[in-house]
């Protein structure tokens, strides 16, 4: 009896660990992912994306800080989604401006008869 | 149920219907925002360009909705109030976003409108433009479109690769200007006098700092005027003997230029240098070249036939010795005494004359030998009288009585300049004029000596 109570609390006390943890974790990828992003430029070439990934990666902190660590990690999931974006925008913007030049993708013209 | 209890039930109620009121308030305002965001970005191109705010406005709703969700009212308001306000800075900001027409002129009958992206807004198509996202200025491909480095120090070093974009500097120095500490113009990388202002064609040092003419690189005493001999220092004399310091091997102690500005030695100490003495272990007199003069005679010793006895100046082997010894005479008639040659007996003369009588002729020629011997002796010779008769008559007889004895001596050979006579009367007596035989023996002539 005494050994089922033990086992019992153990598992309570591993569930109850789960959510900061995995939060916390996801948190830090985030960072990781923005700070990417900075290095890529991605403030000055996608700057849509970074600045969604900011907002949210600290919005994440701000909900863990209310223990609601769930919503805290999807919104670091969210922050890592868009860090990342920006980072692969701003490596393209980047590379069309310095080598792409005019084999550079450019945008589709429209031309309507006046 | 009392009064308070109702009043508690009361508030209650209100409270949730008020919240259930800010609830679908902020679902409304969520769903018109949510909508002006997709116009946005779907129909002006929100994400390029009014892409923070839109970015903004989108998380906020989130954001909003989430603490709607979990009753959080107030701060879902807050987001809201946030996601309204970015909203409308990216309308505003997406309206120059529309369409650019573009006229071809070279088609006049059949123009034709094109209108072309231009994504970063910098009035160059984005086929034209070689940094489409990147707002630029025109200029040759494949540069068209992009921004201008600037460069405001106008070093040639653009501002961004320019450490110090302000101020001009070289491109080896990424745009920062070489230090130099000293202001003189010179880089310190170029400057041989980093700390000393200095022309560049003196490589940044000074020319002549003391002003002695020799440049500061080659003079040993930069900062005192001084002679090229010395590279640049100054002369100095030590002991003011004339001879500078850097030539003077005795620099501390006065010597004369032929000894290098050393003394001469002396080793006799006598004040007359060893290369002029003819003495130089015996100290000496300088008018004898450094040599003494033991007697004193006048005559240094070293030419002093005798050194320890003066004597007068003769021919060697008699240089500086005494006379010698007068030849041992027995004067018969007279003595030589320290005062006066006396004689052993009178003068004779004529009777109240001065004519002397012959048998007085040896007695005086043995006086003119005594004179003879001794050379350097000077007589008066003196006439006295008895005091019978007047003085004047005596005096007059006294005084041609010595000068007849003086005539004498002449003719026997002596000097007249030796010789002198004088005539005193009966005033000088040596015995009593009331006696006859005390008056002969006032009678009388002396020989006294003035000069030995």
């Amino acid at each position: 009896m005494r050994m089922r109570l033990a086992a019992f609390a153990l598992a309570l006390t591993a569930l109850a660990g789960c959510g900061p943890v995995q939060a916390t974790a996801t948190i830090s990828d985030g960072e990781v992912a923005l700070e990417k992003a900075r290095t890529a430029q991605a403030q000055k070439y996608a700057i849509y994306n970074y600045t969604l990934a900011e907002l949210y990666l600290h919005k994440a902190k701000e909900e863990a800080g209310y223990a609601d660590f769930g919503t805290a990690t999807d919104l670091a999931e969210k922050a890592i989604t868009n860090a990342d974006l920006a980072s692969q925008k701003a490596a393209r913007a980047l590379s069309e401006q310095s080598g792409g030049g005019p084999n550079a993708p450019v945008a589709p013209m429209q031309v309507t008869p006046k | 149920m009392n009064e308070r209890g109702r009043l508690v039930v009361v508030a209650a109620v209100a409270a949730l219907a008020s919240a259930c009121v800010t609830s679908g308030q902020i679902e409304e305002r969520e769903g018109v925002l949510r909508s002006q965001i997709k116009m946005v970005r779907e129909k002006q191109r929100g994400e390029e360009c009014a892409a923070r705010n839109l970015a903004i406005a989108e998380a906020n709703v989130d954001f909003a909705a989430i603490e709607a969700d979990e009753g959080y009212g107030g701060r879902a308001i807050d987001h809201l109030d946030i996601a309204e306000a970015a909203a409308r800075k990216a309308v505003e900001e997406s309206k120059p976003c529309a369409a650019v027409k573009v006229v071809i002129p070279n088609a006049p009958k059949v123009q034709v409108a094109v209108t072309a992206r231009d994504t970063d807004g910098d009035g160059i198509p984005d086929p034209d433009d070689d940094c489409p996202l990147v707002p630029g200025v025109r200029q040759p491909h494949p540069k068209n479109g992009c921004p201008l480095p600037t460069d405001r120090d106008g070093d040639g070093v653009p501002d961004d690769i320019d450490r110090c974009p302000d101020v001009a500097g070289p491109k080896e120095n990424d745009g920062c200007p070489w230090p130099d500490r000293d202001k003189d113009g010179v880089p310190d990388r170029e400057d041989r006098c980093p700390d000393v202002p200095g022309p560049a064609s003196n490589q940044g040092c000074p020319l002549d700092r003391d002003g002695d003419g020799i440049p500061d690189d080659k003079d040993l005493c930069p900062d005192e005027p001084g002679v090229p001999e010395l590279q640049g220092c100054p002369i100095k004399d030590s002991d003011g003997d004339g001879v500078p310091d850097h030539l003077d091997k005795c620099p501390l102690i006065a010597g004369p230029p032929e000894n290098n500005g050393c003394p001469w030695p002396d080793r006799d100490g006598d004040g007359v240098p060893d290369k002029d003495d003819k003495c130089p272990d015996v100290p000496g007199l300088k008018k004898f070249a450094g040599c003494p003069d033991t007697d004193g005679d006048g005559i240094p010793d070293p030419d002093d036939d005798c050194p320890t006895e003066p004597g007068p100046s003769a021919p060697h082997p008699r240089n500086g010795c005494p006379p010698p010894p007068p030849e041992i005479r027995h004067y018969s008639l007279v003595v030589v005494t320290k005062k006066q040659i006396e004689i052993k007996q009178q003068v004779h003369f004529a009777t109240n004359k001065w004519e002397i009588l012959p048998d007085s002729f040896e007695l005086l020629n043995q006086v003119a030998q005594v004179m003879k011997d001794y050379a350097s002796m000077n007589i008066e010779v003196q006439g006295h009288t008895d005091n019978v008769s007047g003085r004047a008559h005596n005096l007059k007889l006294s005084q041609h009585r010595a000068d007849s004895v003086r005539t004498y001596l002449v003719k026997q050979g002596i000097d007249p300049s030796r010789l002198t006579a004088k005539g005193f009367a009966f005033d000088v007596p040596i015995a009593s004029n009331s006696t006859e035989r005390g008056r002969a023996a006032n009678r009388r002539v002396e020989f006294h000596i003035t000069a030995q």
